[in-house]
């Protein structure tokens, strides 16, 4: 091959993996503009703060997740609240955990629902839907 | 060394250092994205342990007041008789017993009366003390309260 011809060949070499180098790093950087882990993050902190306060509140009480949830399925649990999306692998699912006094209990699931209430009940707390008004 | 030899050596290191530039590039924009991410998502630690301290002068299976024949519940106020450990670990806030440390830990101290209960993995490295005044129930019997100051200390990782 003649000097010219190889020279054209490795510069053609050269900017394809620029190109390739440019595509991958584009590409991540849309995919992780476009996921919504951050959300879920947020989500999956505020309800755990939410929990913590209302444990500390005495009586019976009831509070509203002000954003729209409807993307995210919430799993309330005894130590945790879990945020998924549908057809999230295990490493996507956002875990919270919270400690809880003696004597009380931490249940309810909610599926894609927009409202997403907390509410306690003397010793038990409850994850629902919002009702009318809530 | 002919022509051919230098092109080649020439292009072989023009390749080695530009294949280790565009990797730390490539690093470097992952960092940074990541480092994006972690601050919006990101809540202080002192925001954290407010709101799990709010529970230690609030709630009846903590140390707040409550009254034996009414029931009611007196936030703010610590009744004294219930200002223990075993209060703080079995029924107030209690952390794993192996990998408690890893979470929020509590010291609470009365600073006039002297009184001071921990919770189970709490090992005196604090970050950082939260203050809450409060009043204190001495005993059941006696309607006296005292104001007292409440110092949280707050352990928040090992």
């Amino acid at each position: 091959m003649n000097r010219k011809a190889s020279s054209i060949l490795v510069m053609i070499i050269e900017i394809l993996a620029v190109l390739v180098v440019g595509v991958m790093i584009t590409k991540y950087a849309v995919t992780i503009a476009h996921s919504e882990t951050v959300t879920k993050i947020n989500l999956a902190n505020n309800l755990q703060m939410m929990m913590n306060t209302l444990v500390a509140t005495p009586g019976d009480a009831v509070v509203a997740y002000p954003y729209n949830a409807s993307k995210f399925n919430l799993i309330l649990s005894q130590s945790s609240v879990t945020v998924t999306q549908p057809n999230d692998l295990n490493v996507e699912k956002i875990i919270r955990g919270f400690n809880l006094p003696a004597g009380y209990e931490a249940l309810g699931v909610l599926e894609q629902k927009d409202k997403a209430c907390l509410e306690k009940k003397s010793t038990r707390i409850i994850l629902r839907e919002c009702n009318t008004g809530e | 060394m002919s022509e051919g030899m230098f092109d080649f050596t020439r292009k072989t290191i023009f390749w080695t250092l530009a294949g280790v530039v565009i990797t730390i590039v490539v690093f470097a924009f992952v960092l940074g994205i990541s480092g994006y991410l972690n601050k919006l998502t990101y809540v202080p630690e002192k925001l954290r342990a407010e709101f799990i301290s709010l529970r230690f002068a609030n709630i009846p299976e903590c140390f707040a007041y409550q009254d034996p024949e009414t029931g009611r519940v007196y936030p703010g106020i610590i009744d004294l008789s219930k200002f223990t450990n075993d209060q703080m670990n079995l029924s107030c806030y209690h952390t794993e017993s192996e990998k408690g440390y890893e979470e929020h830990n509590f010291r609470l101290k009365l600073m006039k009366n002297g009184a001071e209960v921990r919770s189970n993995n709490y090992f005196h490295k604090d970050s950082f003390t939260l203050f809450r005044k409060v009043l204190v129930k001495m005993n059941n019997t006696n309607q006296t309260l005292t104001e007292d100051e409440m110092y949280i200390f707050v352990q928040v990782k090992i």
